[in-house]
C-alpha cells in the first residue's frame, strides 16, 4: 500500500476520531466519560513504558516516578494561586510558584519535559547496570521520588497531596495526547532508530559491533518514554482533582507493566487496546465486589476481587500467552485491506 | 594448486601501501591469566590474511581487543594511524572496523532484511526529529538504505530469503547473512571470525570466493580467524598462528604448513616427526 | 544521646537487621541458584505470617508449633509457586520470569486481601517474648534477644546446608556454572526446588521475626521488608549469602540509627537509602561483594 494511501486513511482516522469526541463531549453519559479518559491516559502510560520496556528492552520499574513528576510539576503550574493557598495552609508554598499560574497546555508540556529531564538522569546510570538490576535501580528511583514528594512539604505540600485540581482535563486533551503518543512513538519505531533500539533488544554487543552508540540510544528512549508519562501524569492529576505522592507507588507502575505484557511487549495497539480496556474492565469488575443475589441467596461483596480476578487474568498471560493477547500482531491499514479482501472473496 | 591459492600466493606489489591496523606489544591479561602476550600486526591495506592457532589461543580475544570488546591491557593499537586502544566499540566501528562473531550473532527477531537494514544506522545523519517527521532528508537516507540492503543481500546470495526471520536460515546462509550485515557499515576493515563453521565442502567453496569477490569490490582489508585450512591456505597471503597467546609463526600459507612449531602446537607436545 | 539509649537503638537495629538479613539470604539464594530476582518474596514472607496466625488462632496450635506448621507449609508454598510460575518460563528469555515473580506478587497480595480480609490482625507474641530485660541503665526488648540468638542459629544451620550437605553442594555447583552442573547430572529441578523451599522457610522464619517486633499483620506487610531485603542483597552483592546478610544488617542500622541520630531528617530515610542503593549499583554493578559475570563475544 502507498504510503500515501497510508497517511489519508489515518487522516480520516483521525477526523472520524474527534468527530465521535465532539459528540461525546456533548452526550456522553459524564461516568462513562470519566472511565474512557482514564483508560486514554492508561493508553499513554502503556504506549511509552513499552517504548523503553518493549521495544529496547530496558527493565524499567520507574514510570510511576515519571508520571509523578509531571502530575506535580504541572499542578503547581497550572492551580490558582488561591488554591495553592488553601492546599498548603501548613507549610507555604514557596515562591514563585505560589502566584504562578499557566494555561494547562503548557503546564502539562512542562510537567512533560521535567519528566523527560528526570528520564535523562535515569537513563544516563542505565550503561552501567545490568538487566535485572536496572529494574531495581528503577524501582530505587520511582521510591525516591515518592519519598522526596513525601517530604517536601514547601514543595509537595506532603502526603496531604494536593486538592481541588480544576478539571481541565476532557475528552478532548485526553484523545489528542494519545494520538500524538502513538503517532510520535510509531514512527520512532518504524524509523531507523526504532530498528537500533530493537536492535539493543536482541542483543546489545551485536548491535554495539554495528556501530550503534547504546548509551546515546538507551537514554533516548527513556527521555522519550517519560516524556509522555509526565504528560499522562499532569493530565491524570486534573481528572482525578486530587494527587498525592502515595499514588504514584510502584503498584501503578505495576499495573502499566500489566497492561502491556497483555498487549504485548512491543506492541502499540496491544498498548492503547488493553490500557483502554482496562479501565473499562476494572470498572465492570466492581460488581464483583457488590453483595449478589444469586438463586434468592446473598453473596456478600467481597472486597478486592477484582484485583484478585485482574492478578489471575495476568498470571494467565504471563504463562499461557508470553506474547500478549496480540501478540505481534500490529493494527495496520494493509491488515484492514486484507481484511475486505477476504471478505469479498467470501462473497 | 587451486587457482584459488595461486591467485593468494601472488606477491601483491605493495608500493607505500598503507598501513590499515598496526599493533604493537598488545598484551592482554585477566588477572594473573594472560590471554594475549606481545601480539604485533601490520597490516597494509588490501591484505587478507589469517588467523590461526589451537582452541583457545587468544584469536577472538584479539578481535574483541581491536573492536574494544575488551580493553587491551599492555600495547598500542592504530587504526589508520589513529589510536583506537581507548576508543568505545561503537566508535571503532564507525571509523570502519566490522566483524562478525564465532556463535552468530543475528537479531534473531528481526527479518533478514531488518537485520542489514540495522546496520546502516551508525551511519544515520538525520537526527531522531527529522527521522520522526519523516523530512526528505530521512526519506533519502532510507531508500539508500533500502536500496543497498537489496544489493548487499544479493551479493551474498540470500535476496529470495529478505522477509524470513533471520533464525530460520540455514546455518550456513546465517553466516553469510552476518557477512553481509557487517558489509553495511562501511567497512574497511573485516574481521571474520570463524565464518566456514558447519559450512560443507561446496559451501566453503563459495564461501571462499564471496571473500575474495567482496575484498576486492569493497576495496577490503581482511583477517579471517579459522579452523577449516580449506579457507585459510586457500585465500589468504599471510598466516598469523597464535598458541596460548603467543604468535608463534607468521608467513606464508607454505610457509606456515611446512613450520615444526606450528605442527607441534597443532599435534601437541610430545610428537617428534616434522 | 546517652550511651544508654544508643545501647538499646544498637541492639534494636542488630535485631533488625538480622530479620532484614534474613529475607536478603532468601532472595539471595534463590537468585544465585537460578539467576531469578523474586518479586514475590516479600509476599511468600507476608503469607507464612498469615499461615501461623491461622495454625495459632484458628487451629489453636500452641506457638512454637504453629511457627514450625507456618514455616513448613511456607516452604511449601514456595516449591509450588516455582513449579507453576517460574519453571515453565526457565526456558525463556528472562524477562519472562522477571515479570512472572512481580505478576505472583501482585497475585498473593489480592489473594491475601480477598481471604484473609484487609483489615490488620495481631500476631501471637508468647509471653516469654514481652519482657523487657533491664541492665542497669539499658532497657532492651526480649524479643531482640530471641532474635538475634535465632538468627545466629539459623544462619550456622544454613551455612551447614550449604557446604556439608550433597544438596547444599549441588546448590553450589548450580549458582555457578548452571549449564555444566547439569551435564554433571544433577537433578536440576530438585535442586532447584529445594532452594525455593529453603528461601521461603528463610522468609517465614524471619516473618516470625518482624511478626513479633510489630505484631500487626496485614496483606500488603510484604512490600516494605521485601523491599529492604531486596536493596540489603542488591548492594550486597546479589547471589552472595554473605553480602545479603552485610546488606541485610547495613539496612537495619540505618533504619534505626538514622532517625534517632538525625530526626530532623527522617522522612528523608526512604529517599536516602534508596539513593545509597543507586550509587552502590552504579559504582560497582555486581554489588559489594558480588561477582563480575561479564558476557562477551
Amino acid at each position: 500500500m502507498k504510503r500515501r494511501t497510508k497517511v489519508l486513511l489515518s487522516l480520516t482516522l483521525i477526523i472520524a476520531i474527534y468527530v465521535f469526541v465532539y459528540f461525546s463531549e456533548l452526550y456522553m453519559d459524564p461516568f462513562i466519560k470519566r472511565i474512557l479518559n482514564t483508560g486514554l491516559i492508561y493508553a499513554i502510560l502503556g504506549v511509552s513504558l513499552n517504548l523503553i520496556n518493549g521495544f529496547t528492552g530496558q527493565f524499567s520499574l520507574g514510570h510511576a516516578g515519571f508520571m509523578a513528576i509531571g502530575a506535580y510539576a504541572s499542578a503547581l503550574l497550572y492551580m490558582s494561586p488561591e488554591t495553592k493557598m488553601s492546599n498548603f495552609f501548613m507549610i507555604p508554598l514557596i515562591s514563585p510558584l505560589d502566584r504562578i499560574q499557566i494555561p494547562f497546555f503548557w503546564a502539562i508540556i512542562i510537567g512533560g519535559l521535567m519528566a523527560a529531564g528526570a528520564g535523562f538522569i535515569v537513563g544516563a546510570p542505565c550503561l552501567r547496570v545490568r538487566g535485572d538490576y536496572l529494574a531495581i535501580v528503577t524501582y530505587g528511583f520511582s521510591e525516591i521520588i515518592r519519598s522526596l514528594f513525601n517530604n517536601l512539604q514547601n514543595i509537595t505540600n506532603g502526603p496531604l497531596g494536593l486538592k481541588g485540581l480544576p478539571t481541565y482535563t476532557n475528552l478532548w486533551w485526553t484523545v489528542s495526547w494519545t494520538i500524538i503518543t502513538v503517532i510520535v512513538i510509531k514512527r520512532i519505531v518504524d524509523s531507523s532508530y526504532g530498528r537500533a533500539l530493537k536492535a539493543i533488544r536482541d542483543d546489545e554487543i551485536a548491535a554495539e559491533n554495528l556501530g550503534i552508540n547504546l548509551f546515546k540510544h538507551k537514554v533516548l528512549a527513556f527521555v522519550v518514554g517519560s516524556f509522555f508519562a509526565g504528560i499522562a501524569g499532569g493530565l491524570l492529576g486534573s481528572l482525578l482533582m486530587t494527587i498525592d505522592p502515595n499514588s504514584f507507588s510502584i503498584l501503578f507502575t505495576y499495573q502499566i507493566i500489566m497492561i502491556i505484557l497483555l498487549g504485548g511487549l512491543g506492541n502499540i495497539t496491544g498498548s492503547v487496546v488493553v490500557g483502554i480496556g482496562f479501565a473499562f474492565l476494572m470498572e465492570w469488575l466492581r460488581f464483583v465486589e457488590m453483595p449478589m443475589n444469586i438463586f434468592g441467596i446473598e453473596i456478600p461483596g467481597i472486597l478486592g476481587m477484582r484485583m484478585l480476578i485482574f492478578s489471575i487474568l495476568l498470571m494467565v498471560t504471563i504463562l499461557f500467552f508470553r506474547q500478549g493477547i496480540f501478540g505481534k500482531v500490529e493494527f495496520s491499514w494493509e491488515g484492514v485491506a486484507k481484511l475486505f479482501q477476504k471478505k469479498k472473496v467470501k462473497e | 594448486m587451486t587457482p584459488q591459492s595461486a591467485e593468494a600466493t601472488k606477491t601483491i606489489k605493495s608500493v607505500e601501501k598503507q598501513t590499515v591496523l598496526k599493533m604493537e606489544h598488545v598484551t592482554k591479561r585477566f588477572g594473573g591469566l594472560v590471554a594475549v602476550s606481545d601480539f604485533n600486526l601490520d597490516l597494509k591495506e588490501g591484505e587478507l590474511i589469517g588467523l590461526i592457532g589451537p582452541n583457545g589461543a587468544g584469536k577472538t580475544t584479539i578481535f574483541n581487543l581491536i573492536t574494544h570488546v575488551i580493553p587491551i591491557t599492555e600495547g598500542k593499537m592504530e587504526f589508520y594511524g589513529k589510536d583506537i586502544a581507548n576508543l568505545t566499540t561503537d566508535r571503532i566501528i564507525r571509523l570502519g572496523v566490522a566483524r562478525t562473531f564465532q556463535n552468530i550473532r543475528l537479531f534473531s527477531n528481526m527479518t533478514v532484511r531488518e537485520n542489514i537494514l540495522t546496520a546502516f544506522h551508525a551511519h544515520l545523519k538525520s537526527g531522531l526529529f527529522t527521522a520522526v517527521a519523516f523530512l526528505p532528508k530521512y526519506k533519502n537516507e532510507e531508500e539508500y538504505f533500502q536500496q543497498k540492503t537489496l544489493e548487499l543481500m544479493k551479493e551474498v546470495g540470500i535476496e529470495h530469503l529478505a522477509d524470513n526471520i533471520s533464525s530460520s536460515l540455514p546455518y550456513g546462509l546465517q553466516r553469510k547473512l552476518e557477512i553481509a550485515r557487517a558489509l553495511a557499515t562501511n567497512p574497511k576493515l573485516l574481521l571474520l571470525d570463524e565464518p566456514a563453521a558447519g559450512m560443507n565442502p561446496d559451501e566453503t567453496l563459495e564461501l571462499n570466493q564471496l571473500i575474495l569477490r567482496i575484498r576486492d569490490k569493497y576495496k577490503l582489508t581482511v583477517i579471517v580467524i579459522e579452523h577449516d585450512m580449506k579457507v585459510i591456505m586457500n585465500i589468504c597471503e599471510r598466516i598469523v598462528v597464535l598458541d596460548h597467546g603467543v604468535t608463534i609463526a607468521q608467513g606464508t600459507p607454505i610457509e606456515i604448513q611446512q613450520n615444526p612449531l606450528v605442527i607441534k602446537a597443532y599435534l601437541g607436545a610430545g610428537d617428534e616427526d616434522a | 544521646m546517652g550511651w544508654s539509649l544508643f545501647m538499646q537503638h544498637l541492639v534494636n537495629a542488630i535485631s533488625l537487621g538480622f530479620v532484614f538479613g534474613l529475607v536478603a539470604v532468601g532472595y539471595a539464594l534463590v537468585y544465585g541458584v537460578v539467576k531469578l530476582v523474586n518479586f514475590a518474596h516479600g509476599d511468600v514472607f507476608m503469607m507464612g505470617a498469615y499461615m501461623m496466625f491461622y495454625a495459632s488462632v484458628l487451629f489453636g496450635f500452641p506457638w512454637l508449633a504453629a511457627v514450625i506448621f507456618g514455616i513448613a507449609l511456607t516452604a511449601l508454598l514456595g516449591v509450588g509457586i516455582e513449579k507453576v510460575a517460574y519453571r515453565p518460563l526457565r526456558k525463556y528469555p528472562r524477562i519472562n520470569s522477571l515479570v512472572s515473580s512481580i505478576g505472583m506478587s501482585f497475585l498473593l497480595q489480592n489473594f491475601a486481601v480477598v481471604v484473609f480480609g484487609g483489615i490488620q490482625r495481631s500476631f501471637p507474641v508468647p509471653e516469654m517474648m514481652k519482657k523487657t530485660i533491664i541492665l542497669g541503665e539499658v532497657r532492651i526488648q526480649s524479643v531482640s534477644i530471641y532474635t538475634i540468638i535465632f538468627s545466629i542459629l539459623v544462619v550456622l544451620l544454613l551455612t551447614f546446608i550449604l557446604q556439608k550437605t550433597r544438596i547444599g553442594l549441588a546448590m553450589r555447583i548450580l549458582s555457578t556454572d548452571f549449564d555444566t552442573a547439569r551435564l554433571m547430572g544433577i537433578n536440576v529441578d530438585r535442586t532447584i526446588s529445594f532452594t525455593f523451599a529453603l528461601g521461603s522457610a528463610l522468609a517465614a522464619v524471619s516473618a516470625v521475626f518482624y511478626a513479633l517486633r510489630y505484631p500487626q499483620i496485614f496483606p500488603f506487610m510484604g512490600q516494605y521488608p521485601g523491599s529492604r531485603a531486596f536493596i540489603a542483597a542488591v548492594v550486597g552483592g546479589i547471589g552472595s549469602i554473605k553480602g545479603a546478610l552485610v546488606g541485610g544488617f547495613l539496612l537495619g542500622m540505618l533504619t534505626v540509627l538514622l532517625p534517632a541520630a538525625f530526626p530532623e531528617y527522617s522522612g528523608y530515610r526512604e529517599a536516602l537509602i534508596f539513593a545509597l542503593l543507586v550509587i552502590v549499583l552504579v559504582f560497582k554493578p555486581n554489588g559489594l561483594f558480588g561477582q563480575e559475570a561479564g558476557e562477551k563475544a
